[in-house]
């Protein structure tokens, strides 16, 4: 597989995985669909990138995608004991 | 005169150095020692003001580290000796009022040490994937600091900033990606001198930028901000209108820096245009004091996205703008602090009656109400007039032109919470109790007089923002 059909297939994923998160209203898709995004970029930049960089980036990028989760996770986690709910439409304690 | 720069490295990396170790001491210490609970504070205070204290002025050069990830520089210095100073006054109204429940207040001082040395290498980055890893460095406490005390106003608060935040780091990620494609390197001066008209590299850069125009809060990657700062505790929420904000403005900057004409121009054309529009109309509509304040935050983003117009003036007027908005908007909300009696702070009309009970604390609300909306002789008046000269100089009058109608809007909504506070009569008869002033009251008038100084006596702060801006 070449490194542009490689790149195709993560912007494609990219592209999925942001249409998911702005479209899904569950809050752990949501999270699910960030990390997705950002191992999809992930890719793109080992596909298309010079080559020792890039590889030092991406290994940088696993852990920032982790602490991402992380956070993430243990928000969802909060939230859902707080609330009793998953849903972002059924968290609106705050105009807007 | 030749210049060694390994003793100023030494001592100006000592500062970043003693807060990382202030802040895992705070985390750490006290599970192993019980009687250093409730002492975090102080000890995360005091290692801010010693690195302060004994901050070196930069020797006047630019000096590449850890070869060019990190250039410091009088510009970096200025830009570091802002960022701990909003820390030490973060942690001061934290004292004050503690946000944290008291067993997580070793992580409350943590996260906000940690936000803020990521905000210090992000404002001193040679490169941009280094200005990314320091974004997130400076996001993922502060998702974290919004929810700390698990309410459902905080929680929501902190789940809307971390999606949009992360949805904003994954498009910069993506950039990124595509920009090292592209170039040979990614730090910004090779960024700028090769710089093709591929249609490609655009999509890398408008990628990067709506990322980092998410953290900077300008329409429409705004969504996140008003409900961000109504739920997040309020001190986290000054942390955020002053902290956050100019790390996003610099990036912004930076990026900004590297096209002198084409589309990515025209571009933050009509972000800054937008911005300036919707914010300040949205604030006429809001009731709640934090609510007012978050779209005077994103507002403000608008009019130093004017000042990037204006060339090496614009530079000047972005760095005088950022001490003197921050002093601003952390005087605000430390009267929002005082006054407040649920998370989601008062509403305007709570203020009714506080110029007769507490003359002093509506005095200093009207002086930051006033440098805000940029009535002379305050310093917000100076902020806006520097900002908008250098943009007028460089031939972009309709954009000023805007700017200053939109300004001229933003009175209204600001001059409404001073007519409440001196004119009008509690609805209820509710009075507000003057407490004995504290450490909250102490900083309010801090601002409140730097507000007023800065504005009488501009040529100091102006100077010193001036000699920055050549090194950028």
């Amino acid at each position: 597989m070449s490194a542009y059909t490689l790149a195709g297939i993560s912007f494609l994923l990219f592209a999925l995985a942001a249409a998911g998160f702005l479209t899904c209203g569950s809050l752990v898709r949501m999270l699910m669909f960030l990390e997705l995004m950002l191992n999809a970029a992930n890719v793109a930049l080992v596909a298309l990138g010079p080559q020792p960089a890039s590889q030092a980036y991406a290994v940088m990028l696993f852990a920032i995608a982790a602490a991402e989760a992380g956070v993430g996770l243990a928000l969802i986690i909060t939230l859902a004991s707080t609330f009793r709910t998953l849903e972002a439409a059924n968290i609106k304690e705050l105009k807007g | 005169m030749t210049f060694d720069p390994v003793p100023y490295a030494a001592s100006a990396l000592a500062g970043p150095l003693l807060l990382t170790l202030a802040a895992f001491a705070v985390l750490l210490l006290p599970l192993f020692f019980k009687t250093l609970r409730g002492t975090q504070g102080l000890v995360s205070l005091g290692a801010v003001l010693v690195t302060l204290v004994f901050f070196r002025a930069a020797p006047p050069a630019q000096l590449a580290f850890f070869s060019g990830a990190l250039n410091l520089s009088p510009l970096s210095a200025y830009l570091w000796a802002f960022a701990m100073g909003v820390l030490a006054l973060f942690i001061a109204l934290s004292l004050a009022r503690p946000a944290a429940p008291a067993e997580h207040e070793g992580e409350y001082y943590f996260l906000a040490s940690m936000a803020t040395i990521g905000l210090m290498v992000m404002m001193a980055a040679g490169d941009l994937f280094t200005a990314f890893i320091a974004l997130e460095l400076l996001s993922l406490p502060v998702y974290a600091l919004a929810g700390i005390r698990r309410s459902k106003p905080g929680l929501e608060a902190a789940y809307k900033y971390f999606m949009l935040g992360a949805f904003g780091s994954g498009m910069t990620v993506l950039g990124i990606a595509v920009l090292n494609a592209l170039y040979p390197s990614l730090d910004f001066v090779s960024l700028k001198a090769a710089l093709p008209a591929q249609p490609l590299a655009l999509a890398g850069f408008l990628l990067v930028i709506s990322g980092f125009a998410f953290k900077t809060a300008l329409v429409p990657f705004h969504m996140w901000v008003p409900d961000a700062y109504e739920g997040a505790p309020t001190q986290v929420s000054a942390f955020m209108g002053a902290a956050v904000k100019a790390g996003g403005v610099v990036l912004l900057w930076r990026l900004f820096s590297l096209f002198d004409g084409g589309p990515v121009r025209e571009i933050f054309w009509w972000l800054t245009v937008v911005t300036a529009v919707f914010a300040n109309l949205a604030a006429l509509a809001q009731n709640g004091l934090k609510r007012l304040l978050a779209y005077s935050s994103i507002a403000h983003a608008g009019y130093i996205a004017v000042a990037f117009f204006g060339g090496t003036r614009g530079w000047e007027a972005v760095l005088y703008y950022l001490p003197v908005y921050a002093m601003a908007t952390i005087g605000a909300f430390g009267v929002t602090l005082i006054l407040e009696r649920d998370e989601k702070g008062p509403k305007i009309d709570d203020l009714a009656g506080l110029g007769r009970t507490r003359p002093w604390l509506a005095a200093a609300m009207a002086a930051f109400m006033f440098s805000l909306a940029g009535v002379p002789p305050l310093a917000g008046f100076f902020a806006k007039f520097y900002a908008f000269a250098g943009a007028v100089a460089s031939g972009y009058t309709s954009l000023v032109v805007i700017a200053v109608l939109m300004s001229a809007v933003s009175i209204y909504y600001y001059l409404r919470v001073t007519v409440v506070m001196y004119m009008k009569v509690p609805a209820n008869g509710e009075d507000h109790p003057a407490g004995a002033p504290g450490l909250a009251e102490a900083v309010v008038f801090l601002m409140a007089a730097g507000v007023l100084l800065a504005g009488l006596f501009s040529r100091p702060l102006l100077a010193l923002a001036a000699e920055a801006a050549r090194w950028f």
